[in-house]
């Protein structure tokens, strides 16, 4: 399956057009358009896309959108993703800018009823992400530890996300350890 | 002059800014600052904006910031500023990705990763169910229950079952209910 760069474009030009108060739909709707409608890549490496822009510095959609158009057409790929993404707010942001001098901004509260949607579809692909990625005890006690790392201390995403990928490695690596170890004695 | 300034100081976010979109905020604050280019008053409307734009949040930002203090070419000079240098640090880490990826480690790598994205997403969905409807703040133990804005999300989600998990479409139906319910005084 191979995917032109006309269409690359379209999909993330799509894509952009969707991602309103924050780049939170960005997952479900990769998911859709290149797993569920298009084939092109599994849920889980767009899903390891997304995990890994998490962990690096700048914006989450940018650094997804890369890893994905790079994946399916190479260096022209990301970059044709990349002017997908930025071509809708880049006018929206002008025409946006220049009616606001003329209307009232009241007119943003109204807009901003918007976040309920948005709500119902990060916590529709939470569930999904959680069917693909909460297999096993292991994933399970780290999702566990994520949530109470984020809730009940002041610690940095990315300091959080550190600490917990190397204590999975170190766990993963120990479990492998006695894995052998018993092999060995059988 | 100006476009050095902007297109530096975007390239700086990009490299240093963690956590997404939102990550960028500490530092347009710095550069409001900074530089005498917006007031840090006018930073609540440009978020604003930005979060109801199509796009990124980061990127709306950028592209705003840049407008807002150069004009056309800076709105075009900070965009590219802050996305250029991700890319090529995504390529980079992608490349490294690809020749490891059969390796044990790499797996378990991914694997944690991915459990660790898990919980961040569902802490994502706590807050924002939070902030809108039950308003419980964790030092106080207080809690502010909105029932309307409830109502108003259960609603949400069964438009998203009945529009069959169409997500522009949700995100249009729900947002015409929204302005329908504020405009006659509902919510």
């Amino acid at each position: 399956m191979k995917i032109s760069l006309a269409e690359m474009f379209w999909i993330f030009f799509k894509i952009s057009l969707v991602l309103i108060g924050g780049g939170y739909v960005l997952l479900p709707i990769s998911i859709d358009e290149f797993s569920k409608k298009r084939n092109l890549l599994t849920q889980e490496e767009i899903i390891n896309f997304y995990a890994l822009s998490q962990c690096l510095p700048g914006v989450i959609v940018v650094k997804t959108a890369v890893f994905i158009g790079y994946h399916l057409r190479g260096k022209g790929g990301a970059v044709i993703a990349l002017l997908g993404l930025i071509t809708p707010p880049f006018f929206a942001i002008l025409i946006v800018a220049n009616l606001l001098n003329k209307v009232n901004p009241e007119i943003l509260s109204y807009i901003n009823t918007i976040t309920i949607a948005v709500i119902v579809l990060v916590g529709a692909s939470f569930i999904e992400l959680a069917g693909v990625c909460l297999r096993n005890t292991f994933t399970i006690i780290l999702f566990i530890l994520t949530i109470l790392l984020f809730i009940f201390t002041n610690l940095q995403p990315v300091i959080i996300i550190f600490i917990l990928t190397v204590l999975g490695l170190f766990i993963k690596f120990i479990l492998r350890k006695i894995k052998n170890h018993m092999r060995g004695k059988v | 002059m100006i476009y050095f300034q902007l297109v530096y100081e975007f390239i700086k976010i990009s490299l240093f800014s963690f956590g997404g979109g939102y990550g960028t905020l500490p530092f347009i604050y710095y550069l409001a600052n900074q530089y005498s280019w917006y007031s840090v008053k006018e930073i609540m409307h440009m978020v604003a904006i930005a979060a109801i734009t199509p796009g990124a949040f980061g990127v709306n930002m950028a592209t705003y910031t840049g407008f807002k203090t150069a004009g056309v070419i800076g709105a075009f000079l900070t965009t590219l500023a802050l996305i250029i240098p991700s890319m090529l640090l995504s390529i980079g880490i992608y490349k490294i990705l690809r020749k490891y990826k059969d390796s044990i480690f790499m797996k378990d790598f991914l694997e944690t990763l991915r459990a660790i994205a898990s919980g961040l997403l569902f802490v994502v969905v706590l807050q924002m169910i939070n902030q809108e409807i039950f308003h419980f703040e964790l030092k106080t133990m207080k809690m502010n229950f909105d029932p309307k804005a409830f109502l108003f999300l259960i609603i949400s989600i069964l438009l998203y079952f009945l529009v069959k998990k169409n997500i522009p479409v949700t995100m249009l139906l729900t947002l015409a209910f929204g302005i329908f319910m504020k405009y006659y005084g509902i919510i």
